[in-house]
């Protein structure tokens, strides 16, 4: 006989199944009956749908997940079971740096009434303009200030989940006063995938033609250079020479710096793997699959670099002195020898932030020129990169 | 041979076995891999390092309860190392706010802030001991301690910019993989200064075991011994914790190993043992964490704690008992 906490388990495990199945259901069935839902580019985590009155924006967790974490709608009908409605969207704060960009770029601007810290924005729409004396920070030396958010009385709030007693925070003060959008677009694997969200940000602010415009001209620029270091013989004749070091032809390209003799090296499918694949690179990995990154010691990592040609995103090393310092046991790996080590910092504004954060999301096709061109030995006019000295 | 040189023995052999199963590459030709740049540079610091870490770890705990007359005393419970952890983060971050080169920082400056951190805590210990002596209430001031240095790191990482962060919460994890060839000389001779000072009044320690009146009426003078344990003690934690981050346990355990072997409490038959307990700990942690997964390194301090606390929660119980 069957004992009781047994049957207990096996019953929690069958709910558990029906959950996980309903969940599965909910990404394709979710919304009115007569929803039409738009299919994305490359994002993986929001989806636009429409009806004959109402917009929807759904927003899930990660790259695959079932799990929503927020669901949106406008329009004329009054109200929509499972989704909350966006009337008000003139006063929006924003707590990350690309959803900052995101907005400059559609000419929202002046709708952004807060941000994380100011030290993070590099948009030149903000930077450069008087708008920045006009925003508030509400976090800018560590964890949001609940009083100063509370105070600003936003109709909108854009971040990310990057702490949850901060979620829980910005949630407990938003109830009944603001909507909060939680948007993980830094997950989004493919760099026209977290590009794709100013699409989303679009539709959800009255910019979606501009938007949608704008997105595809990155894409169809971005695609265009992916075709071409794919197929480097139908262009322009490269100049790769020597620097050809596998049997594919194609240089090896190592990414990141160590911190107190460990590595991050980002796994294969991972958004930094995607661009030099597509700039025609091959990137070192220790992991083909998976869109994170492995946690190595120096000897894992210099075994699997020493050889690379290439080496990209120093962090905040911007001369060789500096990676040396760091630690003198890069010395040996041929990209340093062979000075063709670039860091992402040609863009730094004078408090501190980098374009590259910002910008070089938005517009995935200026990131992925400069690495073509690094690839390619052609290391004029860089727009994000530059040399380490 | 007796049992107590048996197991010394067996020690000793699986001490030699972890160092070559640590120094053997985990694939192609061994004796390429012996002669290549990636050995000597970097299996070779790492394996070393462990293994010197271990045994100054295990040192330092064997002074430290002789200090404390307290077998529960160990780097990481009384304090000692967050408060050399409070000293590197310090320096991490004043380091490039002054604008200080990161050799010299990582050489020389990191080693003298942990070093001064550790005197600090050891000094507040002796300070609050001389009042409360009992076993639990050291332990208890090593938690208090612990959780003031860990809110001043908290502090200093707040105000802190994201790459010394980063720098930070890496050198936490504790690993033998970022120390170079040449920081092992610090790390030997701190070591070496330990052990003879260990080695040299190894009998005057036995008596100070007994209490201060055993030791005046040796004619030795209780305060000049103290002052050598905390010298030495808190000199190796600190050396260990500033070049290979904070590793936990060790110095708690690896005397209570070599008691058992021994059994007995005294040092001239303990610190042999001890030192190769310590490296036998700190090697089987650096070679589970370099060899668990294939495409990643697991923190050394992660892997010590989960052998260690269960460990500690036992002595407790068997002392209570």
């Amino acid at each position: 006989m069957i004992s009781f906490r047994a049957s207990l388990v096996f019953a929690t495990i069958l709910i558990a199944i029906s959950m996980l199945n309903g969940c599965q259901n909910a990404r394709e069935k979710s919304g009115p009956d007569d929803i039409v839902w738009i299919k994305n580019s490359h994002a993986q985590l929001f989806r636009i749908g429409l009806t004959k009155t109402d917009s929807f924006l759904e927003v899930y967790d990660a790259p695959n997940s079932m799990l929503s974490i927020g669901k949106f709608c406008w329009g004329s009908s009054s109200k929509i079971e499972g989704y909350q409605k966006i009337e008000n969207r003139s006063k929006i704060v924003s707590l990350s740096a690309i959803h900052t960009g995101m907005l400059a770029e559609l000419g929202l601007g002046k709708s952004i009434v807060g941000v994380e810290s100011k030290q993070y924005i590099a948009h030149p729409a903000i930077y450069t303009s008087s708008l920045l004396d006009s925003v508030q920070e509400l976090a800018p030396d560590g964890p949001i200030i609940p009083e100063k958010l509370a105070n600003l009385k936003p109709q909108i709030l854009i971040g990310y989940v990057f702490n949850i007693q901060e979620k829980s925070t910005i949630e407990r003060i938003a109830k009944n006063h603001f909507l909060v959008i939680w948007s993980n677009n830094h997950l989004e694997p493919h760099p026209l995938g977290r590009a794709e969200w100013i699409v989303a940000m679009g539709w959800l602010l009255g910019k979606s033609k501009e938007s949608t415009e704008l997105f595809q001209g990155i894409s169809k620029e971005y695609l265009a250079i992916a075709k071409q270091a794919a197929n480097p013989d139908q262009g322009k004749k490269s100049d790769m020479g020597s620097n050809k070091s596998n049997k594919n032809n194609r240089p090896t390209v190592m990414m990141n710096i160590p911190y107190n003799g460990q590595w991050f090296v980002p796994q294969g499918q991972s958004y930094m793997s995607q661009f030099i694949l597509d700039a025609g690179g091959i990137p070192i990995t220790l992991q083909p699959e998976g869109s994170g990154s492995n946690m190595v010691g120096l000897e894992k990592a210099l075994q699997a670099m020493q050889l690379a040609d290439i080496w990209i995103n120093t962090d905040n090393c911007n001369t060789r002195k500096c990676l040396t310092e760091m630690d003198p046991r890069v010395l040996n790996i041929k990209a340093l020898q062979g000075n063709r080590v670039f860091n992402f910092n040609k863009k730094l504004n004078p408090n501190g932030s980098n374009s590259y954060w910002d910008l070089g999301c938005i517009f995935p096709n200026l990131v992925l020129r400069d690495l073509h061109k690094i690839i390619q030995n052609d290391t004029q006019s860089l727009y994000f990169y530059q040399r380490c000295k | 041979m007796s049992r107590q040189q048996g197991f010394s023995f067996w020690v000793c052999l699986g001490l030699i076995g972890l160092i070559l199963l640590d120094l053997w590459p985990s694939q192609g030709n061994a004796i390429a891999f012996w002669q290549s740049e990636i050995f000597l540079e970097l299996r070779l610091p790492r394996v070393l390092s462990a293994l010197i870490g271990g045994i100054a770890l295990g040192w330092s705990g064997l002074m430290m309860q002789t200090l404390f007359r307290n077998p529960l005393a160990g780097p990481f419970l009384i304090g000692i190392t967050p408060g050399a952890t409070f000293g590197v983060a310090l320096t991490t971050y004043l380091g490039s706010s002054l604008g200080l080169n990161e050799t010299l920082s990582h050489i020389a400056i990191q080693p003298l802030a942990a070093l001064g951190g550790a005197f600090l805590v050891l000094s507040i210990q002796l300070a609050i001991h001389k009042k409360l002596s009992q076993m639990h209430s050291l332990l208890l001031v090593g938690l208090v301690l612990g959780y003031f240095f860990g809110a001043a790191v908290d502090i200093i990482t707040q105000t802190a910019q994201a790459q010394q962060v980063k720098q930070f919460v890496m050198w936490g994890m504790g690993s033998f993989d970022r120390v170079l060839l040449k920081e092992l000389i610090p790390l030997l001779g701190a070591t070496i200064m330990g052990g003879l000072i260990l080695t040299y009044h190894r009998h005057a320690f036995n008596t100070y075991l007994l209490g201060d009146i055993h030791v005046e009426s040796a004619g030795k003078s209780a305060k000049s011994l103290r002052n050598w344990l905390i010298v030495g003690s808190a000199t190796m934690a600190a050396i260990v914790t500033a070049f290979c981050g904070p590793i936990s346990f060790v110095g708690l355990i690896a005397p209570h190993i070599s008691r058992k072997i021994q059994g007995t409490e005294a040092h001239q038959k303990n610190i042999f043992t001890t030192a190769m307990a310590g490296g036998l700990l700190t090697l089987a942690a650096d070679i589970i964490a370099n060899n668990t997964l294939e495409n990643s390194t697991l923190p050394v301090n992660a892997i010590l704690s989960i052998i260690g606390a269960p460990l500690v929660i036992w002595m407790l119980a068997r002392k209570s008992g």
